[in-house]
């Protein structure tokens, strides 16, 4: 599986996510391997939505 | 796969809106570029400014003070302890905006909600009626320029990135918001008592300024505030990310087209409120007492019923 099937699966966002191997940051083409531990980080953050500048 | 092109190493991220691959030794140096290359575009800073970062402890205010202070500005911080117990949100927050001043052998001033207003912000939310949002917006705009102002800063940076400054235009477009559309700018000059404002990273996603951050060995606040659930602003970042996908760099072409052609149409059409000085605290407002120091006055008579006197 590769990482952008992964994201897919977990209805995840390629443009806000971020998935780490280890301390390597992966690419949306990296094939995973069965026993892969990955980090995945939401890059989104929210909060304070102002409606001005 | 694709290889870094500029080096040909193994990429960390592709940047389909700029066909760009990199790798985490040159995604560094096209981001650091990038951002002095922002700063000048909207003519942000001069080698003069003495910077206050608007630092939060997250990937973004945290990864922005780094980002000036290698490209060389003196820039220092000011973290606003906003009380938050919950999950020791503002305890962990504020340790990480520690780490980095000492990292970067830089001053991290910090400034309590609870002390400079009266109480924390949820219960100064509670107390002046307004969601926790509208408060802190409202209570850290005010501390920051009241600081700044006080210590002789003359810029204010915040860690807004595109996505921020993108859902934040969609939101205000939806209502047509035309006052909030005027003053949406990665540049705020200082006027009346306000000190200029400037978002240095609004050329970059959310998830290029974590990578930045992350990259850059800064440990950062992961955690979402606890008052952040359900917010409009989420829901517009994944909107917008959705049609990222479909069509990379509509985010970029939506702020950027907006900022080039329409902001400076509405800036011109639309007349700004008129600021004074608060009858209370001198700071600028555009009602006759300002919105800190009414709540000021609510968070004392909240503490009044609370106690029975």
């Amino acid at each position: 599986m590769t990482v952008q099937e992964l994201l897919k699966e977990l209805n995840l966002s390629p443009e806000s996510t971020l998935v780490l191997r280890g301390e390597e940051v992966l690419t949306e083409d990296e094939r995973l391997r069965e026993d892969d531990e990955v980090r995945v980080i939401s890059a989104i953050s929210g909060g304070f939505f102002p409606l001005r500048g | 796969m694709k290889r870094c092109l500029w080096c040909k190493g193994k990429p960390v991220i592709y940047m389909r809106e700029h066909r760009l691959a990199l790798c985490k030794a040159c995604y560094p140096k096209w981001f650091l570029r990038m951002t002095e290359r922002t700063i000048k575009e909207f003519r942000m800073l001069t080698p003069d400014d003495r910077i206050l970062v608007a630092v939060s402890g997250g990937k973004d205010s945290l990864g922005l003070w780094f980002a000036l202070t290698r490209l060389g500005y003196e820039a220092d911080g000011l973290y606003v302890d906003l009380g938050i117990a919950a999950d020791e949100y503002s305890q962990r927050s504020k340790e990480f905006a520690q780490q980095l001043a000492q990292r970067l052998q830089r001053p991290l001033h910090i400034l309590s909600v609870a002390e400079e207003v009266g109480k924390p912000v949820p219960e100064l939310a509670r107390a002046s009626e307004r969601v926790p949002c509208s408060a802190c917006g409202a209570v850290k705009r005010y501390l920051f320029n009241r600081f700044a102002l006080e210590n002789g800063y003359t810029a204010i940076a915040t860690g807004h990135n595109l996505d921020d400054e993108a859902a934040t235009l969609l939101g205000n477009v939806l209502r047509w918001q035309g006052e909030y559309l005027a003053r949406q700018a990665p540049i705020l000059p200082a006027k009346d008592g306000l000190v200029k404002r400037v978002k240095p990273f609004v050329r970059f996603t959310e998830k290029q300024v974590a990578l930045f951050t992350i990259l850059s060995g800064i440990p950062y606040i992961e955690q979402e505030c606890p008052f952040s659930v359900g917010a409009a602003s989420l829901f517009y970042k994944d909107l917008l990310n959705r049609i990222e996908e479909r069509s990379p760099g509509t985010k970029w072409a939506f702020y950027s087209q907006f900022v080039h052609k329409v902001q400076p149409l509405l800036a011109g059409a639309i007349s700004e409120p008129e600021l004074r000085p608060c009858l209370r605290c001198g700071m600028p407002t555009t009602a006759e007492i300002c919105v800190v120091c009414r709540m000021k006055t609510a968070a004392i008579s909240d503490g009044r019923i609370a106690t029975g006197e």
